[in-house]
């Protein structure tokens, strides 16, 4: 089955507004998958303090990396990992990642065909498998290839990711009711009370795409104070509860939590979220009040997204897409509130330039409905 | 490499005693003979600009007649040498094959009138080289040429240059053939030597010249093979028999005969075997045999990594660096370490890579393999291998990416930057410096409110940074720019809450100084010139700033004169001039003291930009009407262009002055001889583009101006213009050979310049600004045009997005009619902007509404397509054409000029289609529903139709 356009136009637009699925998503996109082979035999972690682990890998698990005789590592302090002889591997995670993906599939089957070939890998394959499959519309078969990956690695690093995937499928498939299910059912045989917090952002996502912030609201709650998580879960907590509030009406509270979002030490798209959440407020009051400084500070909140906290390839770009989209529209809201005519055109010029940029680097983005 | 340096300080000393002799140099003994052997070795050292140091010391000797005519000979050969350097870095295909066709004749005169010098021999033997480059200048040219009828004048042109090489060899090696082995002649032996080896490689180097499939390249190849195997013959104990195995070895690659070109170069690297080693194993080779096996390594690790077999390749050249003394300074040494670095990208050991790449910058940390090094760093980020690259290398890729213009690879750079420096020990200074870099390339984009953010990020994430403060004052750059244009509290008061904090920060930063003035500049942009020139006086002596706020003074005033001149009020303009003039010039004595006492770089930086300001402030009092002393104007600025030398910017605003003060002097000649003149006695113009843009824009505009006055006068005014042409292009040059100093915006207008004065050549109508309906009467004078589609090619190439700069290159493409390409630019344009609706059922109103022009250019597209088609036979592009013309006609006013284009070219592609009926039937439509003989079609499209319609009559049977 084909995803139909607007479809894929509503759940990318629920992706991105609430951003909470990119809890764990970036424990898989933020983290270089493999890198190059070292000449020991052994594993290097990148530590995000600078550091280094030196450790031999037995498993990915969904919250943390656990090595032979080693503590385990929370995927919070992961910068990078450098397998050890793993050139063959790199080589086909390199081309998914640079979006070569037919490339990237065969050289995973033929990797599949090495008995040999370890856990870690197998994992990494299966779910960039179900990956390239949900990337090329192949809804069906991704959702297989996603319940493919929660059987056969159980808690593994991307099983968050294989419950989205298949939630993600079934709303594609107009099936809301089958998604909620869905993800009901993966909750339940979580095993695991941290790890059902983390799936339950993504029943979040789906109660908030439907409005009921009320419902969602609790499950925030639930992911920004979990024990055991990783912090990324936390933080897309607290990013979905001040959305919520700023949809209940409760601007203040929303622009509070978002402010106190935006000083910590969160992943790039957390950030984002926080300072695109901020842009939405501000922006939304200066139309209201016709005040141009409080659009341009809104504006200066979407450009966080663009410049600073951009994405890099491979990671999450539904924030930048709506920082893109919302600095668009700051500039066209100057544009039709300022009285001058060379300043009118100037901003409405660069709001122009924005949303061209934007279709240039997305041309199928979602945003680009919402701007004139 | 310590003895390399060692070797080198030797040689750069032996230069510092030679140089200040060179320098005196009064006669022939002190430059003599020996020099021609010195500048030699000077330039094969890389030293080309002392090199031509010396070169130039000799024509000065020569034309006082003082010179040995032997040495000046000798400069000559060098001199040759070095332009085809010159040529060899020319990035303009046309003008390097050009330059590189006059050296090659001006050698072949060489020899021909000194053919029993030393100079004369040697310049021969090294013809080849210059046959070869040519040879690669065509073969480049070849590729990028898309015009049937240049293709084949450059193929023509390519093999009349290497025939002619080749028939002179042999017809040399005939004369010698005997002559060498009759007694005494011995240096006939050796001229027959040089020729016969020159042969195989100049029958190697005409291979190349040819596609791998083509029967030529392959005979060659077998000739130079079979002429080297002769040489081995007969010289087989000469080095040079070695070089010839070297070839032999290439051949075989051409030829795909891989293991016969592995055991010609494993051949020359086994001549090291005859050599003694050392305790490590090194064979002490002599330099020149180095360069050659370096040379071989070098062609076997590429070849071994082009094979799949990267592992072998890094065993070839690790071979090649531990058995060879000092191989960095053999003649490809560090280009083996270099394809050593992709042969470990290509094996997948990206840290190894990562460490070649390294030492690859070590040793030439400024040259093109520290750049290559760095090259391969960049390789690496953002791979999986991403890991093992150090902030600070991620920085320097980044840097040399900005450097060359590559902004979108910047920022991904710094992103990467970012990530990496985090929990360094100086991830401040990482992040403040990548911040600041990311915030230099928007500003470059003139996105300044991006750039404004970042730069106040860098701050705000990264305080104790090394480029924090930095970051703070550009960002008070960018709100005062944005203040400048918008006029909005919002961004004043970012900018002096930035400038508060700068100088409350660090008060000794350069921009620190000036944001205490800001208050009284803020006064003068707002036009309240006597309130700012008060505050300005108001800075006591002593106090930081007090020469610039002198300064600051004097051009208040001088800017309520020019606000009282326009006011029309001179005598009160010119009182306000008279007192700017008194306040500037002791401005400026203050500024000469000020600058007699300070060391400091910074200081007397900002003391030297106030003394520009208090000069160019003078000067402009002086061209003033209401004072009218245009020959003050020159005496203030003489040696200003000395002074000011390093600033482009204001060698700009000294030209502007000088030509508005000779202008009104009615000597714009003189402008123009001192400029020249100043073009000739400096080699690099990079510092004169801004005045070169000048006087383009002065001749441009008297061209205007002489037509205005009396329009019969075109040849006064065409040759104003083809001399502005000129000057235009050098005021752009620097931007295309830095992409990161190219400012867009000016790249574009001078396209558009040139474009319109191409226009003008060739007779193009005046209302007209498209290659449709016209047609050249004579031979088109298509320089403007060229240069012109050359600049919109690389504006288009650095902005993207900018559409009007699309339809530029598409339409001066059209112009030259080099139609396949045109039709692809506009194809590109048309891929972007979508002027048909997404069902394509007709044009998108908002963006006809938004891009007007993008109208007028979808018709030219589609006759870049009819053209095309025509001459490619393309039923496809024909058939594109067709759909073009069809929804323009749908889409457009009736018997609107575009329609009447659109609806004729709609006929004439159905005629040239052969679809003769279908022809019939819309002209005779055509005729019906507009009038008879098409009475109402613009001017130009009458006599067209009637034509058409003639032609579509012979083809259709009438019944």
């Amino acid at each position: 089955m084909t995803l139909s356009t607007s479809t894929m136009v509503k759940n990318r637009l629920l992706l991105a507004s609430f951003s909470v699925v990119g809890a764990i998503a970036c424990l898989g996109l933020g983290v270089p998958s493999a890198s190059a082979q070292t000449k020991e035999d052994k594993d290097v972690v990148q530590l995000r303090d600078g550091k280094s682990a030196s450790l031999s890998i037995e498993s990915e698990n969904w919250d943390a990396i656990v090595g032979k005789g080693s503590p385990p590592i929370s995927w919070d302090n992961v910068q990078a990992i450098s397998y050890a002889n793993a050139p063959e591997f790199t080589k086909a995670i390199d081309a998914f990642n640079a979006g070569n993906y037919d490339s990237a599939l065969t050289q995973f089957e033929a990797l599949k065909e090495d008995a040999k070939l370890r856990k870690v890998f197998k994992q990494q394959i299966a779910f960039d498998t179900a990956l390239a499959l949900a990337e090329n519309d192949k809804v069906d078969e991704a959702i297989a290839a996603y319940q493919d990956v929660l059987k056969t690695y159980p808690k593994g690093r991307y099983h968050v990711r294989a419950v989205d995937g298949i939630a993600n499928g079934l709303i594609a498939k107009n099936d809301t009711a089958g998604a909620m299910k869905a993800v009901d059912a993966a909750t339940a045989d979580a095993g695991d009370p941290a790890l059902a917090t983390a799936i339950g952002l993504v029943k979040a996502r789906l109660l908030v795409a439907q409005n009921k912030y009320a419902e969602a609201k609790p499950l925030f709650v639930a992911a920004s104070s979990a024990q055991g998580a990783p912090a990324s879960v936390g933080f897309e907590g607290q990013l979905g509860q001040a959305t919520c509030l700023f949809q209940e009406g409760n601007a203040a509270g929303a622009e509070t939590a978002f402010r106190s979002l935006t000083k910590v030490d969160a992943p790039k798209h957390v950030l984002a979220g926080a300072w695109n959440g901020l842009g939405d407020i501000l922006s939304d009051q200066g139309r209201k009040k016709k005040d141009i400084d409080q659009l341009l500070d809104a504006l200066y909140c979407y450009l966080r997204g663009t410049t600073v906290y951009a994405p890099l390839a491979g990671e999450s770009g539904l924030q930048y897409e709506r920082a893109l989209a919302g600095s668009a529209l700051c500039f066209g809201y100057v544009s039709d509130l300022e009285p001058n005519k060379d300043r009118k055109k100037l901003y409405s010029d660069r709001a122009n330039e924005r949303k061209e940029l934007l279709k240039k680097e997305f041309p199928t983005s979602p945003f680009l409905k919402l701007l004139r | 490499m310590q003895m390399d340096v060692m070797k080198r300080l030797a040689f750069v000393g032996a230069l510092v005693f030679a140089t200040p002799a060179i320098a005196l140099a009064q006669s022939s003994a002190i430059l003599g003979r020996d020099d021609g052997a010195f500048a030699r070795q000077l330039y094969e050292r890389g030293w080309t600009d002392l090199a031509e140091g010396v070169i130039k010391a000799y024509e000065k000797l020569d034309a006082e007649g003082k010179a040995d005519p032997l040495a000046v000979l000798d400069m000559q050969a060098i001199g040759l040498d070095l332009r085809l350097d010159v040529a060899r870095r020319d990035s303009d295909l046309v003008r390097r094959k050009q330059v590189i066709t006059e050296v090659i004749a001006a050698k072949e005169k060489l020899v021909s009138e000194h053919p029993r010098t030393q100079v004369g021999r040697d310049t021969r033997d090294n013809l080849p080289d210059a046959y070869r480059m040519l040879g690669e200048s065509l073969t480049a040219a070849l590729a990028k040429e898309s015009d049937p009828a240049k293709v084949t004048t450059l193929r023509e042109e390519g093999e009349a240059a290497f025939a002619r090489a080749e028939t002179g060899l042999k017809e040399r090696l005939a004369t010698l053939k005997e002559l060498r082995i009759e007694e005494n002649q011995a240096a006939a032996d050796v001229q027959y030597m040089n020729a016969l080896f020159n042969l195989g490689r100049t029958h190697y180097f005409h291979s190349r010249f040819y596609p791998a499939a083509d029967p030529k390249r392959g005979q060659l190849l077998a000739s130079a093979i079979s002429t080297f195997e002769d040489f081995s013959l007969d010289y087989g104990d000469r080095l040079l028999n070695v070089e010839g195995m070297y070839y032999i070895g290439l051949c075989y690659k051409s030829m795909s005969q891989y293991d016969d070109a592995f055991e010609r170069w494993d051949y020359v690297i086994s001549v090291r075997e005859g050599y003694e080693q050392d305790a490590q194993g090194r064979y002490d080779v002599m330099p020149e045999v180095a360069d050659l096996i370096s040379r071989s390594a070098l062609q076997k690790v590429l070849l071994l990594t082009e094979t799949g077999k990267p592992q072998e390749a890094i065993e070839a050249a690790d071979d090649f660096w531990t058995k060879i003394p000092d191989p960095a300074t053999a003649g490809s040494g560090l280009a083996v370490l270099a394809a050593k670095a992709d042969a470990q990208l290509a094996a997948n050991d990206a840290g190894s890579a990562g460490d070649t790449a390294r030492q690859l910058i070590a040793l030439d940390p400024s040259g093109p393999w520290g750049s290559r090094g760095r090259e391969v760093l960049g390789r690496m980020i953002g791979g999986a291998s991403g890991a093992s690259i150090g902030p600070e290398e991620i920085l320097r890729v980044a840097q040399t990416d900005f450097g060359q213009g590559k902004f979108d690879q910047t920022l991904d750079d710094v992103q990467h930057v970012l990530q990496a420096a985090k929990g360094d020990a100086k991830e401040q200074d990482y992040g403040s410096s990548a911040l600041y870099l990311m915030g230099q390339v928007y500003a470059k984009r003139g996105w300044f409110h991006e750039a404004s953010l970042v730069f106040d990020t860098a701050f705000e994430l990264y305080p104790r940074g090394a480029d924090a403060p930095n970051a703070i004052a550009a960002a008070m750059d960018c709100y005062a720019r944005l203040n400048r244009d918008e006029k909005r509290p919002f961004y004043k008061s970012r900018q002096k809450e930035r400038g508060q904090s700068l100088t409350a920060k660090y008060p000794t930063h350069p921009a620190a100084a000036s944001v205490q003035l800001g208050e009284a500049r803020e006064l003068v942009a707002d036009g309240k010139f006597v309130e700012a020139a008060k505050l300005f006086q108001g800075v006591p002596p002593g106090a930081v700033g007090y020469e610039e706020a002198e300064v600051g003074a004097g051009n208040a005033l001088y800017r309520q004169g020019i606000a009282l001149a326009a006011d029309k009020k001179p005598a009160e303009a010119k009182a306000a001039f008279t007192q700017a003039e008194t306040t500037l010039k002791k401005a400026m004595a203050d500024l000469a003291t000020a600058k007699s006492k300070s060391l400091d770089p910074a200081v007397l930086a900002r003391y030297s930009g106030a003394e520009y300001t208090a000069l160019m402030t003078l000067a402009s009092i002086y061209v003033q009407d209401a004072v009218g002393r245009p020959e003050d104007v020159l005496k203030t600025l003489e040696g200003a262009d000395e002074r000011f030398a390093n600033d482009s910017k204001g060698i700009e605003g000294i030209w502007t002055l000088r030509i508005r003060a000779q202008e009104k002097l009615g000597k714009l000649e003189e402008a123009i001889t001192q400029f020249d003149a100043l073009l000739v006695k400096q080699s690099d113009h990079t510092g004169l583009a801004g005045a070169a843009g000048v006087l383009a824009r002065a001749l441009d505009q008297r061209a205007l101006d002489i037509l205005k006055a009396d329009a019969s006068k075109t040849e006064a005014a065409d040759s104003s213009w083809h001399k502005a042409v000129g000057y235009y292009l050098l005021s752009v040059q620097p931007q295309l050979d830095t992409r990161a100093n190219a400012k867009f915006a000016e790249l574009e207008a001078v396209a558009k310049r040139l474009l319109e004065i191409g226009m003008r050549f060739n007779g193009v109508a005046e209302e007209s600004n498209s290659f449709v309906g016209w047609r050249s009467e004579k031979t088109a004078d298509t320089q403007a045009w060229e240069k012109a589609a050359q600049l919109y090619e690389v504006v288009v190439e650095l902005d993207p997005a900018n559409y009007r700069a699309r339809i530029g290159y598409g339409r001066a493409l059209g112009f030259l009619a080099r139609w396949k390409d045109a039709a692809a630019a506009y194809a590109s344009l048309f891929d972007q902007e979508k002027l048909l609706k997404p069902d394509k059922s007709g044009f998108n109103p908002e963006v006809v509404s938004n891009r007007p022009e993008l109208v007028n250019a979808y018709l030219e597209w589609g006759v870049c397509e009819a053209e095309t088609g025509l001459l490619e036979k393309s039923a496809d592009r024909q058939a594109r054409a067709s759909e073009i013309f069809d929804k323009l006609v749908a889409n457009t006013l009736n018997k609107s000029p575009l329609w009447w284009n659109a609806k004729y070219h709609q006929i004439r592609t159905l005629y040239e289609r052969g679809m003769y009926e279908p022809a019939d039937v819309g002209i005779g439509t055509l005729e019906r529903v507009t009038a008879k003989d098409f009475a109402d079609a613009p001017t130009g499209l009458k006599a067209l139709l009637i034509a058409l319609r003639t032609d579509i009559s012979k083809k259709v049977v009438k019944r």
